[in-house]
């Protein structure tokens, strides 16, 4: 059954990757070990093929939804069992930049990986970014940015969240087409991204770190 | 070898002849064409004063008279008249206000709704299709296949008005690149991005998976409706017609799709520029790699738009070794994030490597996709950009 998932979130089947994940739960499967290794494993295989040119975003974006749909099945029973996710991550393109078709597909998988997203959205203003980390106390910021006529608002937001004194308490992400790691680095960001892929392995590593600023 | 003409020059190049020099064309330069009115005849007059290549585009017609498409240039696009349209505003507390437009069409109504951000060009008014209408659209224009019978009242052929007007253009265009000895190129085609501004660009990519049939049939009323406009533009005849195709890279559409239902109507339109004796070029910036074996069935004789920064899966050898010997290569440096941020360094470094592993020969070299801020640092790393481009000329003229 496991292996069934794994296959129908890989193909963007929704209904059959939910309907799979139903059965697994009527037959009394572990809901962590659905999760973990057929749900979480899939979408790690949908990143690597992303990353290796053997998929592209149509694909993915159906495979985040049929992972998003069987989640919703399996999220009364991962919270029965008491499952916490690996961590909060919020998520949004900075102010004035309405592109989000890659900081989706960021938010996708890091839900892939294990953590609770909540995004933002796009035309994020500094202080939306401040007032979601201190009302969700994420471990990780993620910005995405694709004009570079904006993209200095990552800037504003990490001194938005340096002025308001939770800086220390989050990672902050950044990636987006025309962001460099350079650029990470002069905005004041602890991390960069190339893709979507990558951004959910960082996400992993980070989460066994305490943010250092 | 002569100096050659900017148009002799350009033409050489895509054709693969000899020329003194590789050119320097720039694709938009929307920097430069605002502070000229967006008139056209002075952009090119403009371009050539600052010793690039340049090209004339028709239909002129300024973005502010393309009301209903600002993003697609060329023909006008006209509803059936039987079409009628309605648009209100609604406010919404703590919210944007909200700016409906119903069509009400013989076969049927179709409806969308934005947004009013604070940075909403167009008034209390929405165009037909358009760049900053999607990512505020709360619902798009075409959601189901049934909506496709209405949408045909939208996409008319040109009217003999329009037909009339085009040919007066182009008697003065022509006259004018004789006289300038520069390149007449008309357009835009248009294929999958109008199916992004009807659909939206997510909402499409899931129609794409889930039914592509809908999709197919969406992009073969755009392809009849854009050969129709094709004939006209292309009865000038232009040197080279151009089709925009931003949203037909492998982040919009699956190689597969492509190869099925973009491909073959490509090649289409591609013979008939041929047929009109008219170079094709295709505007792509991202996305390539796994589309250039397509590229070339289709016959591309221009590939416009190759950034290497912002543009991903954009491997500048890659493209070079597998169309490069029969597709002439536009662009090379990316204009956002090089031009108009680099410093003196970065613009020349960008040249020298466009050109090393795009050219020189079958190459035209040009900012991608465009410069559009006007700041000192933009004109600056123009000057440089041209400087460095005249460096790499071969210094025993061919
Ligand atoms: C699609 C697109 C649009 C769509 C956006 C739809 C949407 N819902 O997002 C539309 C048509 C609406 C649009 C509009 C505009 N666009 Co636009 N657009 C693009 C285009 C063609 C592709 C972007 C894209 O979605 N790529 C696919 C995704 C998958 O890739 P991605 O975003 O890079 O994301 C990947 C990585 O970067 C990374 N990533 C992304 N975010 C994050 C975040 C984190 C934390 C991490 C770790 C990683 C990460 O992971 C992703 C996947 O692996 C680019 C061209 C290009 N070369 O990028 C231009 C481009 C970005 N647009 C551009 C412009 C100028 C505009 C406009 C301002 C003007 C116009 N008419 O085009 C408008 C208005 C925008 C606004 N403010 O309202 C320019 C930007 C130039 C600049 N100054 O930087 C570009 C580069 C085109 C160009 N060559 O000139 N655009």
């Amino acid at each position: 059954m496991l292996r069934r998932i794994f296959d129908h979130i890989l193909e963007g089947d929704a209904p059959a990757a939910t309907e799979c994940v139903q059965r697994a739960l009527a037959d009394g499967m572990d809901p962590a070990t659905i999760l973990n290794q057929a749900m979480i494993a899939a979408m790690d295989e949908t990143g690597r093929r992303f990353e290796a040119g053997e998929i592209y975003v149509p694909e993915m974006l159906v495979a985040g939804r049929a992972m998003q749909s069987a989640l919703g099945a399996l999220k009364p029973f991962l919270v029965q069992a008491d499952l916490e996710p690996l961590g909060k991550v919020v998520i949004g393109t900075v102010q004035g930049d309405l592109h989000d078709i890659g900081k989706n597909l960021v938010a996708l998988m890091l839900q892939g990986a294990g953590f609770e997203v909540i995004d933002l959205g796009t035309d994020v203003a500094p202080a939306r970014f401040v007032q979601a980390v201190r009302e969700h106390e994420p471990m990780l910021v993620a910005m995405s940015a694709l004009l570079t006529t904006t993209m200095t608002n990552m800037s504003t937001t990490v001194v938005a969240l340096r002025a308001a004194g939770l800086r220390d308490r989050v990672h902050v992400m950044v990636g987006g087409a025309p962001v460099t790691r350079q650029y990470a680095d002069q905005v004041g960001a602890d991390m960069y991204e190339p893709d979507a892929a990558s951004a959910a392995r960082a996400a992993r590593a980070a989460a066994k770190r305490r943010p250092s600023v | 070898m002569a100096q050659l003409t900017s148009r002799e020059r350009m033409l050489r190049t895509i054709n693969r002849q000899v020329v003194d020099h590789y050119p320097c064309c720039f694709m938009s330069f929307t920097a430069l064409r605002e502070k000229l009115g967006d008139n056209l005849y002075e952009l090119t007059k403009a371009e050539l004063g600052m010793g690039l290549d340049t090209m004339l585009f028709i239909p002129t017609t300024p973005r502010a008279l393309r009301r209903e498409h600002p993003d697609l240039r060329g023909l006008p696009v006209h509803f059936d008249p039987q079409v009628k349209t309605t648009e209100w505003r609604e406010e919404v507390s703590g919210d944007y206000p909200l700016l409906h437009k119903v069509y009400d069409t013989p076969a049927g109504r179709l409806t969308t709704s934005v947004r009013l951000t604070e940075d909403w060009r167009f008034g209390n008014r929405i165009p037909f299709v358009d760049d900053y209408q999607i990512p505020r659209a709360l619902k798009p224009l075409i959601t189901e296949p049934h909506e496709l019978e209405a949408l045909q009242f939208m996409l008319r052929p040109p009217t003999e008005a329009d037909i009339a007007a085009y040919r007066e253009e182009v008697h003065v265009a022509r006259a004018f690149v004789e006289s300038h000895g520069v390149l007449l190129a008309g357009g835009w085609g248009v294929g999958m991005d109008l199916a992004n501004w009807l659909c939206g660009m997510e909402p499409l990519m899931f129609h794409m998976m889930d039914r592509p049939q809908f999709v197919d049939d969406l992009l073969e009323m755009i392809h009849v409706w854009n050969l129709q406009r094709m004939e006209v533009v292309l009865s000038a005849p232009p040197d080279i017609f151009i089709r925009r195709a931003w949203y037909e890279g492998c982040d919009f559409v699956t190689p597969g799709f492509y190869h099925k239902s973009i491909l073959p109507r490509l090649k289409a339109e591609v013979d008939l520029a041929h047929q009109h004796g008219a170079k094709f070029g295709y505007i792509c910036s991202s996305g390539l790699e796994p589309m250039l074996a397509d590229h070339l069935a289709a016959g591309l004789d221009m590939l416009i738009g190759i950034d290497p920064v912002q543009g991903r899966r954009t491997n500048l050898t890659q493209i070079k070794e597998t169309i490069g010997s029969t597709t002439c290569l536009w662009g090379g440096v990316s204009g956002a994030v090089t031009v108009e941020r680099g410093t003196e360094e970065e613009v020349r470094t960008a040249v020298r490597e466009a050109v090393q592993s795009l050219g020189p020969d079958g190459f035209i070299l040009s900012p991608v996709d465009n410069l559009t801020i006007d700041a000192p640092q933009t004109w600056r790393n123009v000057d440089i950009f041209i400087d460095e481009w005249h460096r790499t000329w071969p210094s025993e003229p061919a």
